[in-house]
């Protein structure tokens, strides 16, 4: 009796199992592993012909391409165009001019001797020294000159003035047409600076007109009427007489 | 002694310095007796100029500058 209920639950159990099994294997091949793993036996017979020796091929490392060594490339750079550097002009403040109450003395240097004047020539009219025999600062505007000869004004087109460095100090007038003088009176700029105790030799010059064919035989004599300044002046005798000039062509 | 001298040597004895423009327009100085003679013997002496003889500091001031 026991071995026939062990052998109906052996025969149970083993359906089970097969049929357990086979449901397993189908569920597996559904989703994909429907190869069971296989397991190589590894049982070697010494029948079998002996495997070839696989020498493994050296392996052969790709050199790298050589390196050219190429001479160095000197890369010469752009000229560097520096802009040219503008140099402000030093702007030499003048001394320290500090015009005050002063003095001027104005004299006639007597060394212009007069002749013959042609057309277009600038000819000096009068030489004067000046001196600041104060002791303030003085400026020298310029000068009020009359014409005493018998040309007309207007056989003058330019008046100019000249320091004692031959430097000219200022012009008035100068082009063909011009008058400089007004109401029988020119004013002859000049700008200068007389320090304290400062001496200067002052020159002015008249331009005459191209056209003086009118003017030939006329006589030229420009007097200095005074001198345009912030100090006081004081001079021998004003007007101081200039040199006499004849007009010629 | 003095007078014999001067008699003997007038020239030296009233020699004065004018000044006159030279033709550089420059105020130059010449040594004479008269102002005609400075004149004459002048060294380059402008067509124009004068002579001027030298006396006061200020008169030799001007010599060296231009005009």
């Amino acid at each position: 009796m026991i071995e026939t209920i062990f052998s109906f639950l052996s025969t149970t159990s083993s359906t089970i199992g097969s049929t357990v099994l086979a449901v397993m294997v189908l569920v597996s091949s559904f989703f994909g592993f429907a190869t069971p793993p296989v397991i190589v036996s590894e049982v070697a017979t010494s029948s079998a012909p002996a495997a070839p020796e696989i020498i493994p091929a050296p392996v052969v490392t790709p050199k790298p391409p050589p390196v050219v060594t190429s001479p160095p490339v000197v890369v010469t750079p752009p000229p560097v165009v520096v802009p040219p550097v503008v140099v402000p002009p030093v702007v030499t403040p003048p001394p320290t001019q500090t015009v005050g109450t002063t003095t001027l003395s104005v004299r006639k240097v007597p060394l212009l001797v007069g002749g013959t004047v042609h057309a277009g020539e600038a000819v000096p009219v009068s030489y004067m020294q000046i001196t600041n025999v104060g002791d303030e600062g003085a400026l020298v505007t310029g000068f009020w000159i009359v014409q005493n000869g018998s040309a007309p004004v207007a056989s003058v087109i330019g008046l100019s003035t000249v320091d004692d460095k031959g430097v000219i100090r200022d012009v008035t007038g100068g082009t063909e047409g011009a008058t400089p003088f007004q109401n029988g009176m020119a004013f002859a700029p000049t700008n200068a600076f007389f320090a304290p105790g400062q001496t200067r030799l002052f020159t002015i010059k008249a331009l005459m007109t191209q056209n003086v064919s009118s003017y030939i035989g006329m006589q030229l004599m420009i007097e200095v009427a005074s001198v345009k300044t912030t100090a006081e002046t004081k001079s021998q005798q004003f007007p101081i007489r200039g040199t006499t000039w004849t007009i010629a062509e | 002694m003095v007078g014999v001298f001067t008699m003997a040597l007038p020239g030296i004895a009233s020699a004065a310095t004018y000044a006159y423009v030279n033709t550089l327009g420059e105020v130059s100085t010449v040594t004479a007796n008269t102002w005609q003679t400075a004149m004459a013997t002048a060294p380059n002496i402008h067509t124009h100029s004068g002579v001027m003889l030298l006396d006061t500091q200020a008169d030799f001031d001007i010599v060296g500058d231009s005009i």
